[in-house]
């Protein structure tokens, strides 16, 4: 029951806008659509620029960040003082015993005995 | 009948991707007068109608790729020509915009007698008084045939949230036109 009414509605609401009035194309509006693509549709003069080469981020962060993480490891253990020269290192440092490495404590010692003027 | 006019859309769009200007002709002369009603339609029959139609074919031939499926070619030219009537009236709102003499005041038209030319602009202004989603709703089911299902895919949205806008659409109308709705209801013989 229900649905012929709604069958019903739906006919006569489809006649009403079937009174709606139906536009027509104007004249030549089809070629001037055509007209249009031919003046936009021609060949860019823009040279488009060949993509640069990218290499492979992995393979050149990984080894970086291997050998960076390296170097911190060697250079805190003091491995490296061993192999790297004097320029690096320090000419003192390269040639002094441990007992030249004066760490500044015992002078503060000798000032306060009133030893150093 | 020339060879393109048995060509399939999907034969069409290919050639037109090589920028064959004869096979994309093919493919306005097909498409235009659907995509013309409908802007026609949500711009109120406004002078920029033929623009906004003209658009749409522009986009399609700046990439005829990027339609995957030669079958859904018509649903993609409604909504990008939908969008772009929907775009440019947000820009220039109606009562700025210099409307054509095809929808005008019917109240002119009743003076002189309830004949079906004043009938008609009736309907056409209180379509034209709709929000534009329902407007759109019912232009696609009502005007161009097409069903709920394919309406909804032009307007991006669920099968039920278009039912939900032509619900309103009718009502609307059915209340802005009460006096044609009781006429029909006669002439059709119901009461």
């Amino acid at each position: 029951m229900e649905n012929s009414e709604n069958s019903k509605m739906d006919m006569v609401f489809g006649k009403l806008m079937q009174r709606a009035s139906q536009p027509s194309v104007p004249v030549g509006a089809e070629g001037r659509v055509m007209a249009a693509i031919a003046a936009t549709g021609k060949p860019s003069n823009v040279v488009q620029f060949a993509p640069h080469r990218t290499v492979n981020r992995w393979a050149v962060g990984l080894p970086l960040a291997a050998s960076l993480l390296l170097g911190i490891f060697l250079g805190a253990k003091g491995t490296l003082d061993n192999y790297l020269p004097d320029s690096v290192i320090g000419s003192t440092l390269a040639g002094a015993s441990d007992s030249d490495l004066s760490s500044g404590l015992d002078d503060i010692e000798n000032y306060s005995d009133g030893e150093l003027t | 009948m020339t060879r393109l006019q048995t060509t399939s859309d999907a034969e069409l769009l290919v050639a037109s991707a090589r920028r064959d200007e004869a096979s994309f002709a093919e493919l306005v002369q097909r498409y235009y007068k659907p995509v013309y009603r409908m802007v026609w339609r949500m711009m109120n029959g406004n002078a920029e109608t033929e623009d906004v139609a003209q658009e749409a074919f522009i986009r399609l031939w700046a990439n005829p790729a990027q339609i995957r499926e030669a079958k859904a070619l018509k649903g993609w030219l409604m909504r990008v020509a939908s969008n772009l009537a929907i775009d440019r009236l947000r820009r220039k709102p109606l009562a700025d915009i210099e409307t054509i003499g095809e929808i005008a005041d019917p109240q002119q038209e009743t003076k002189s007698g309830n004949d079906a030319k004043a009938a008609s602009r009736r309907v056409d202004q209180a379509i034209a008084a709709l929000p534009e989603r329902q407007k759109l709703a019912l232009t696609l089911v009502y005007f161009e045939g097409m069903s709920n299902i394919a309406a909804a895919s032009v307007m991006e949205i669920s099968v039920d949230a278009i039912e939900s806008l032509l619900a309103r659409g009718r009502r609307t109308l059915k209340e802005t036109l009460a006096d044609d709705w009781r006429g029909l209801l006669e002439e059709l013989g119901y009461r």
